[in-house]
């Protein structure tokens, strides 16, 4: 490989490193994104100095295996993408607890059931500011019921009342998911 | 108040995070120091790539077997955007650990009778 063609390819497979760099979650590339492309572009100049294109070959399928790879655990491991599932979770729950209410009129204890395992669930997953679970969740019943059935527009009067009672099991529910998550990982480090 | 973290709770290491402990007991390296130490301790079977091994450095900074050094070999030959990193001595403990539990797999093996094919397969790889 002639030095011109070697410091183009070195420059256009950095830049692209660095493009790539942003399928990993923010807060892992903040840490350590300055390194990798380091690192990367080390190896890239080392296995461009040897000339051999077997040689380029075999970093960039090497390259290529790593990527995909990192990229996706990093993501399962990101605090970040937990928590957008949950979020996501308890606006689901929260919508379909305000379905259930709608269809019981006279019971009250299906939507505190759906809003008791609902939450439990929630601070099972994610059980850092389990309280937030709980009050997304509540939030969905007295607010998001008279929308999502097409009855009325807004909330009743008495929709912070509900709220209220709805975030009891919620909190119990939330409180009691993240203190068993906490007590089984403490258990699972004490083996 | 931190928890004390037990270093039985970290084991078993998974190939990438061991040689990357085995690589910084001897001094502190950068990542990429760590990369070449990596592919020279194992031959070249294990290579290890900048998404694997800060992925691997990351879990192992929170974990406390690591940790970010300040101070640099020789700071005029290098760039001063390279962080350093070294074993802690949670980390010699989990190391030393895993080599005996590395050991009495071995052990198991050789009364098998398995350590002979063991090697013979290690030496071919090494070869090829």
């Amino acid at each position: 490989m002639i030095p011109f063609t070697r410091h183009a390819l070195l420059r256009w497979f950095c830049a692209a490193y660095k493009i790539m760099l942003h399928a990993y979650p923010r807060d892992f590339r903040a840490r350590h994104g300055v390194e990798m492309r380091q690192s990367f572009q080390d190896e890239m100049r080392e296995t461009l100095s040897t000339a051999s294109t077997t040689a380029l070959l075999r970093f960039l399928i090497r390259m290529a295996r790593d990527f995909p790879v990192s990229v996706v655990r990093e993501r399962i491991n990101s605090p970040s993408i937990t928590g957008t599932c949950c979020l996501v979770g308890a606006i689901a729950v929260g919508l379909y607890a305000a379905y259930v209410d709608h269809h019981n009129r006279t019971e009250v204890y299906p939507t505190l059931f759906v809003v008791l395992v609902g939450s439990f669930i929630l601070g099972m997953i994610r059980p850092a500011g389990a309280w937030r679970w709980a009050v997304i969740v509540g939030l969905g019943v007295p607010f998001a019921g008279p929308p999502l059935t097409l009855t009325t527009r807004v909330a009743s009067p008495g929709a912070w009342a509900i709220l209220g009672v709805v975030l009891i099991p919620g909190l119990i529910g939330v409180y009691t998911g993240s203190t068993l998550r906490r007590a089984a990982g403490a258990m699972h480090s004490a083996k | 108040m931190a928890k004390a973290i037990r270093p039985e709770s970290l084991l078993p290491l998974t190939p990438a995070v061991f040689q990357i402990l085995l690589a910084l007991t001897d001094r502190e390296r950068h990542g990429y120091g760590i990369m070449q130490e990596v592919a020279v301790q194992t031959n070249g079977l294990l290579r290890l790539g900048p998404g694997t091994l800060y992925g691997c450095l990351n879990r192992m900074l929170r974990a406390g077997i690591v940790e970010e050094s300040e101070e640099r070999p020789d700071p005029k030959m290098d760039d001063e955007r390279r962080r350093y990193y070294r074993i802690t001595d949670l980390g010699r403990r989990v190391i030393r650990l895993e080599i005996r539990r590395l050991e009495q797999a071995i052990h198991a093996a050789r009364i098998k009778k398995l350590v002979a094919v063991v090697n013979a397969d290690f030496i071919g790889a090494v070869r090829q």
